[in-house]
């Protein structure tokens, strides 16, 4: 092999090629072991240290005050076959008003990333002016600016979350590797590729970051806004059990909300899984 | 100075950012297939002289043309002409090999099938056709490298411009790598800007070096086919000379 001069080259070993990650050997465990490690193990330990806090709970206090296990169980089930309209309308709401909010949310930060000198210096200080607004205070103004209850419960949460992914897209594209979009803007792309090509794909990670961390806040709110604007849903619910001196309706609403903000979460991991399948992910050992 | 094969000319170039100026009396040119080593130190204004060539900066006084353009003026008019590979990959991380090689294509709105065509006959030259489908979280540095030529190179350009390109890799597959931009050079007749501070690899890659003092003004030149070949005896010598006015030129710089 020789080189541009004439002059003979050393041949050089074959690149190392892609990375492989070989998995470690897995050390044999016993069953004690295999239980500690499996990934099922948590999720068991917490549910049976719950249901054993409740049980102790329901024994030592009035039932009134702490109702047992079995007063909890029948109104889950009476949630789940009889008012389950309830927690469909407000799971129903919650994926309405999260998805406007964070298409939004997204289009407008990735305007404002794209014009920088102008929409988003100037949209930037209204943004965080909006997501300075308490909860309460967008609940309260609801209830007197808007008559339909669904207007009322769509409008709160989509000014709680939309500032969210404003912010994250836009500060994601401030962020941008300046290296890569030198490496883009060699092409001479125009305004609208740049976006397309480059801040579109970059933003998915802060939307997804976004989605994950107000998910379940927004959800919480938006029950919170239920219970004191609307005519429906778990929120309304839970405000009618409270009324009634129904804790163990309480609880078992509670658990359904736990629930489902578990479900979220893993149908977030599954679409992070998926969309961002080209990061490599750094594990501290 | 201008010649009527040139692709590339300064003419009497300074550029200056306030009170430092990073170019002095600049005038050079590169003509149709020729390959052009800028060689100086750090801060000698050799990433100036990129910037100057792809319109990033206007000069303060004097003429940058790429085939007789105004890099600055006319930036759209030379959109495809130049394809430029960094000191680092610089890949979208969410895009395969394929579809990072695809992407200045893409850019010049050249067909899907036809741009999906040629990134894979670019990576199959540069040895990559099994890694069509890998991120580049998932190849090695040497790998992307040659992922971020093949980008450079897919567009066809009249002009190939390579900022310390092979300065981050490990000295064995930097070697590789210039022997195999050397080869796609001869191949395609490319026209070439190489900026670097290794003195061999100026030497191995172009048909003529051209040594920068600091601010940027040249202080020597040097025609490859004239000079002794890399790796022997006198190739040491001229490398420790070359090396010495590097060493002086900043030395004046900095008094």
């Amino acid at each position: 092999m020789t080189d541009a001069t004439g002059t003979v080259a050393p041949t050089a070993p074959p690149d190392p090629g892609p990375r492989t990650t070989a998995a470690p050997e897995p050390a044999r465990l016993g069953l004690a072991g295999r239980l500690v490690d499996s990934q099922f193990s948590p999720i068991v330990f917490t549910i049976v240290l719950l249901v054993l806090l409740l049980w102790i709970g329901s024994l030592v206090s009035d039932p009134f005050v702490f109702p047992p296990l079995d007063r909890i169980a029948g109104s889950v089930w009476q949630v789940l076959t009889e008012q389950w309209g309830d927690m469909a309308l407000t799971l129903v709401r919650f994926a309405a008003a999260l998805a406007a909010a964070m298409v939004f949310g997204w289009a407008l930060g990735l305007l404002m990333g794209a014009f920088r000198r102008t929409i988003g210096r100037f949209v930037n200080p209204l943004v965080a002016v909006v997501q300075a607004v308490p909860a309460l205070s967008w609940v309260l103004l609801a209830i007197l600016w808007m008559e339909v209850v669904e207007t009322r419960i769509a409008f709160v949460t989509f000014m709680i979350a939309f500032p969210f992914f404003v912010i994250a897209v836009y500060e994601g594209i401030r962020d941008m590797d300046k290296d890569v979009l030198e490496a883009i803007e060699q092409f001479r792309p125009s305004r609208l590729q740049v976006l397309r090509i480059l801040l579109l794909p970059q933003s998915v990670v802060n939307v997804i970051m976004t989605f994950r961390a107000t998910a379940a806040m927004t959800l919480k709110l938006m029950v919170f806004a239920e219970l004191i604007a609307a005519d429906s849903g778990i929120g309304h619910r839970l405000q009618v059990a409270q009324s009634n001196f129904r804790v163990d309706a309480i609880l078992a609403w509670t658990l359904l909300l736990v629930v489902a903000n578990f479900l979220i979460l893993w149908a977030t991991d599954r679409v992070e899984k998926l969309a961002l399948k080209w990061r490599a992910e750094a594990i501290v050992r | 100075m201008n010649q009527p094969n040139a692709v590339v000319t300064f003419t009497d170039v300074n550029q200056r950012f306030g009170a430092v100026t990073a170019v002095e009396e600049l005038s050079l040119r590169i003509g149709q297939g020729e390959r052009l080593a800028i060689l100086g130190r750090t801060g000698a204004g050799k990433s100036t002289l990129l910037n100057l060539l792809i319109g990033n900066l206007r000069p303060t006084r004097g003429t940058v043309r790429v085939d007789g353009l105004d890099p600055y003026a006319q930036h759209a008019e030379l959109q495809g002409v130049i394809g430029m590979a960094f000191q680092t990959p610089r890949l979208l991380p969410w895009r395969t090999a394929l579809d990072n090689v695809a992407v200045g294509m893409e850019i010049l709105g050249v067909p899907q099938s036809e741009r999906l065509e040629r990134a894979r006959t670019w990576l199959g030259k540069m040895h990559l056709a099994d890694s069509a489908g890998l991120f580049p979280s998932q190849l090695s540095g040497g790998m992307r490298q040659r992922v971020s030529l093949a980008r450079a190179f897919s567009i066809e350009p009249a002009l190939v411009l390579l900022d310390e390109s092979f300065s981050a890799l490990d000295e064995v597959t930097a070697r590789q790598l210039r022997e195999e931009f050397v080869e796609l050079a001869e191949a395609e007749r490319k026209t070439a800007l190489i900026v670097t501070h290794n003195i061999e690899e100026a030497f191995a890659i172009s048909h003529r070096v051209l040594l920068l003092g600091r601010p940027a003004r040249i202080l020597a030149e040097y025609a490859v086919s004239d000079c002794p070949a890399v790796g022997t005896t006198d190739f040491g010598d001229l490398r420790r000379s070359i090396h010495q006015q590097m060493v002086d030129a900043t030395r004046a710089a900095m008094a």
